[in-house]
């Protein structure tokens, strides 16, 4: 290792920390914040993020077949999808506006907007 | 390597596309990873080695050939995968030959490494970006540096001792 490696190692575990911070906790979520899911770039369907004892499952139908998407109170996932890599079920449970689970094959988007950030994109 | 055969420099970047593809087909099987895109980058292994021993051009040849070589065995060649590990690829090779370019030795193939997976990363990202469009999913960029981390610097090093057995052989001497 030299110096200049030393450098590089640096700049990105401090870039790392610094977006992993805004990305588990600076993305923020009120009780107005709603999960958007979308699938080709449409939105097909929302959901209020809060709700007291939600334990809810929903079929998406995206492009190669269906999402299985789990809703809690307050935190959403992936359980399964028509796709190879999992990447999406892989991502776990998302929480705030920073995050999205994204399965690219099925093109199935979830994410959650804050009521501050306003328009939904409704096309 | 700079007076070989036109030969000699075809097998030896077929062996090394052979090599990087069989490592792309078989990173494939490995089980998904905890942080969502993230790859161990096995076949930069080969990229990087190219690079600081047969020189940037074979290098190029073998980001280029392994991904299409790769792609045949797993997602096909008209799918968001491929295009993704194309531009990953391209771009990290585009940026560890650059900076091995202007480091002049003074750089590790570790810091190589390391900088030849965030690059993958972004262009990985940007790719998945504009294909969903949603720009959001660049988020997902510092959990892949910070992954990027242990397994970048482990193709380093793993390169770094590639490199040096290959200087062994006294053919490749030059």
């Amino acid at each position: 290792m030299k110096r200049a490696d030393l450098i590089i190692f640096t700049l990105v575990l401090a870039a790392g920390l610094i977006g992993a911070y805004f990305y588990f906790f600076a993305g923020g979520a009120g009780p107005e914040s709603t999960i958007v899911i979308e699938v080709n770039g449409v939105v097909v369907q929302t959901y209020p993020l809060y709700q007291e004892g939600r334990d809810e499952y929903v079929e998406i139908t995206g492009v190669n077949g269906v999402t299985r998407v789990h809703l809690e109170d307050g935190r959403v996932q992936v359980v399964d999808s028509a796709c190879p890599d999992k990447v999406c079920v892989n991502t776990g449970w998302i929480r705030n506006s920073a995050q999205v689970i994204a399965c690219l094959p099925n093109r199935v988007i979830i994410k959650i907007v804050n009521a501050e950030d306003g328009d939904i994109d409704l096309r | 390597m700079g007076k070989r055969l036109p030969t000699v420099r075809l097998v030896t970047v077929s062996m090394l596309v052979t090599m990087a593809s069989v490592l792309h087909i078989f990173e494939g099987w490995l089980p998904a990873l905890p942080v969502p895109g993230a790859r161990l980058g096995l076949a930069n292994i080969i990229t990087l080695t190219a690079i600081v021993f047969f020189g940037y051009k074979d290098a190029l040849a073998v980001a280029v050939g392994r991904t299409i070589l790769g792609s045949l065995f797993g997602p096909g060649l008209i799918s968001i995968g491929f295009a993704m590990s194309f531009a990953g690829s391209l771009l990290s090779w585009a940026l560890m030959s650059a900076v091995h370019r202007l480091g002049k030795g003074q750089i590790h193939l570790m810091g190589l490494s390391l900088l030849g997976a965030v690059a993958h990363n972004l262009a990985q990202l940007a790719v998945a970006g504009l294909y969903l469009e949603e720009i959001a999913l660049v988020s997902l960029l510092p959990l892949l540096m910070i992954f990027a981390l242990p397994t970048g610097l482990a193709v380093g090093l793993v390169s770094n001792h590639l490199a040096r057995a290959l200087a062994k052989i006294p053919y490749f001497r030059s």
